[in-house]
């Protein structure tokens, strides 16, 4: 139990830290939800490591909710809560069924975050036309998930080596 | 201490779910391309209220104010309508390129207020 606690709060720990230092750097390129996402490397961790979808739920949410009482307001939390919802459940579900390397799933979920985000903001401000943003956040996904991935990948490994000891 | 398991980083799933992603983002955005052409009105809404709608062919300048001392400024320029200024945290809205084209917006999320080119008003 005390080893849950303490890793718990590690990875919360570093999924803030990650969400912090993008917050602190901005890339303004004037598109809504372009970011590397490297908070997304421990969620996957947490994915691969513990293996369970309750520890994902816990991890991501508690820093959706972190982040957002922090940086944001009400409504940027409601946009990240279903980007990340989204986002951990499908590349929990795609973990299980093993079909992509970490790579892959990470690909998925930087993706599908940025797809709910949109869809949340389709509906909260009733514009259906904000799916013209489906084309450039499909792309950064994809290329933000493949650095998270390769980052997460490598992080595995050595993890797996650590515990070997 | 050699190895015998190589590991890669991608699988080839992964190179077909990459090309299967950017093909549908590459359909989506010539669809879009293709029924968007350049728009007579700016409409602006805040909350999904209408509260301007501004002929693109007619430069003007407006600063929208809200209650909680919010603003956007909205400039209509040269046929594009662009957001030159706010006091929003993150500023995405200001940095976004000016719009001219039927469903383009520019939408700043903090303030619920998005700027739409359409044809009719």
């Amino acid at each position: 139990m005390s080893r849950k606690i303490s890793i718990y709060s590690i990875y919360i720990a570093l999924a803030f830290i990650f969400s912090y230092i993008e917050a602190m750097f901005p890339l303004n390129i004037g598109i809504p939800g372009v970011k590397p996402g490297f908070a997304n490397i421990v969620i996957l961790i947490v994915i691969y490591n513990e293996n369970k979808i309750k520890d994902a739920y816990a991890i991501a949410i508690l820093r959706v909710v972190l982040v957002g009482f922090t940086f944001g307001s009400l409504y940027t939390l409601a946009y990240s809560f279903a980007g990340t919802l989204l986002s951990t459940t499908v590349m929990f579900i795609v973990h299980r069924i093993s079909l992509f390397s970490v790579t892959g799933v990470s690909i998925i979920g930087g993706v599908l975050h940025n797809i709910g985000q949109l869809i949340t903001a389709i509906i909260i401000l009733s514009t259906g036309g904000l799916i013209y943003y489906l084309p450039v956040l499909i792309v950064s996904g994809i290329a933000a998930g493949t650095l998270t991935g390769i980052i997460t990948d490598f992080s595995l490994r050595n993890i797996k080596k650590v515990h070997k000891q | 201490m050699l190895s015998r398991q190589v590991q890669y980083i991608m699988k080839k799933n992964d190179i077909i779910l990459i090309i299967a992603l950017l093909l549908v983002s590459i359909i989506t955005y010539t669809g879009i391309r293709l029924l968007s052409h350049s728009g007579k009105y700016a409409i602006v809404t805040i909350n999904n209220d209408t509260i301007y709608t501004l002929p693109l062919d007619s430069d003007t300048s407006i600063r929208i104010q809200c209650e909680d001392n919010s603003y956007n400024t909205v400039v209509i320029r040269n046929g594009c309508a662009n957001i030159t200024e706010a006091d929003c945290p993150d500023k995405i809205c200001v940095n976004h390129h000016s719009i001219s084209d039927t469903g383009e917006t520019i939408v700043c999320l903090p303030h619920k207020l998005v700027v739409r080119i359409s044809d009719s008003e």
